[in-house]
């Protein structure tokens, strides 16, 4: 490599010796340099090399063509062979995130169907059991006895006059849920607890039949959090909750707003910000809860 | 042309059999194809220029790819796979936009 004297400019800057002016702020060139080398100098050095050699050999150069073109397969063989590769990972992450949601959606829908026919089943059982209890003196007492046992059970629907308690996150919870944005756990949520405060306390002013979010609560119904989500007898349910109770007409809204319960209640709504309401309702219509599984039977005397 | 006609031939053979690649060079290869393509459009660009060598694109074709590979691997090997990978990417995206730039420059006004 030949020594070349710094060039200058005319008015006496320095400029670098591939003859790019030296900059001020040259220790912050990193961008500028790798825009610059974007271009291979290679590429020039070797076309400078290239024109200071006068003429070649005929054969070295076809040599060095077929080599050239040799090696450039084989690389490029490596690159499709990598390409290839890589698109085959990707198509398969697809293919099992679909293949995924494909067997949830299948499997919801048989989930569905099942609990269909299980209530048609039940009607029909129902309906076999009540014509032949209505045959003799014997089975309509036994029919009276398992109606009544049903309603204390919750198992059937329900209708009558009661409260509508509606009790839901603080204002930006609730933004802040509907944006779909993950919540925190804190004292602006409604948590399991509030919820049994509530319940229980309805049960105590004389409540006969509660539900949830029409969810029916039976004596096996559990108010559980898992997360941020409330379960309702294995049921997730969302804010805003409305808990419907039949009970006493004119005597369960006071009772209940007087109570203990609905006191605390309503001093905590106050203080963290939640939306709590209660009002009284005259026709309520509650649905049946998940009926229980026999285990036991004998036969009628 | 003819280097690249050859190149091109072997992206297609690759693309068409695709052979097995072993498993421990799996995490190397997204890098080292972001590095080919470098090296592809500076080869584009010397041949517009007027500049291209056959020996100039494979060697710097080749290095492109070692050395990208090279730095995420150790980069794996410091803990720091990740970052250094961005910054791999980083640069030879801004090589690969200066070269693009200047192909087009060539395309548009010649």
């Amino acid at each position: 490599m030949t020594d070349r004297v710094a060039p200058l400019r005319v008015d006496g800057s320095p400029l670098r010796v591939d003859g790019s002016p030296v900059r001020v702020d040259g220790s912050m060139s990193l961008l500028v340099d790798i825009m610059r080398d974007a271009q291979d100098p290679a590429y020039a050095a070797a076309r400078q090399q290239a024109r200071s050699v006068s003429g070649q050999d005929g054969l070295a150069t076809r040599r060095r063509t077929v080599a050239g073109v040799a090696v450039l397969a084989l690389l490029g063989l490596a690159t499709g062979t990598a390409a290839a590769e890589l698109r085959a990972g990707a198509d398969d992450a697809e293919a099992t995130r679909a293949e995924l949601a494909r067997e949830v959606r299948e499997r919801t829908a048989v989930s569905e169907d099942l609990a269909a026919q299980v209530s048609e089943l039940r009607e029909a059982v129902e309906e076999v059991r009540s014509r032949r209890l209505v045959r003799d003196a014997a089975g309509r007492r036994q029919a009276a006895t398992l109606a009544r046992v049903q309603l204390a059970a919750a198992e059937t629907a329900v209708i009558g006059p009661g409260v509508v308690v509606q009790i839901d996150d603080r204002p930006a919870e609730a933004d802040r849920r509907a944006s779909g944005r993950a919540g925190q756990l804190n004292a602006g949520r409604v948590q399991d607890r509030d919820l049994q405060v509530l319940v229980n306390g309805l049960w105590a002013a004389g409540a006969e039949a509660i539900s949830v979010n029409d969810v029916r609560l039976t004596a096996r119904t559990a108010i559980r959090s898992a997360g941020e989500a409330v379960l309702i007898d294995f049921k997730p349910v969302s804010p805003p909750y409305l808990i419907r109770a039949i009970g006493p007409p004119g005597q369960l809204e006071p009772d209940f707003v007087d109570s203990q319960a609905g006191r605390r209640i309503a001093t905590q709504a106050k203080v963290n910000g939640l939306a709590f309401s209660v009002r009284a309702q005259q026709r309520l219509r509650l649905p049946a809860g998940g009926g229980a599984d026999l285990v036991f039977a004998q036969p009628v005397s | 042309m003819i280097p690249f006609i050859a190149l091109l031939g072997g992206i297609g053979l690759g693309l068409l059999f695709d052979p097995s690649v072993p498993e421990a060079l799996r995490p190397y290869l997204p890098i080292a194809v972001v590095a080919a393509l470098d090296a592809v459009f500076g080869g584009v660009r010397a041949q517009l220029d007027g500049i291209f060598d056959d020996k100039v694109f494979v060697v710097s074709f080749v290095s492109n790819v070692l050395v990208a590979a090279l730095v995420v691997f150790m980069g794996d090997q410091l803990g720091v796979g990740g970052q250094l990978s961005t910054g791999v990417v980083v640069v030879l995206g801004i090589r690969i936009f200066s070269n693009a730039a200047a192909i087009r420059r060539h395309v548009f006004k010649a």
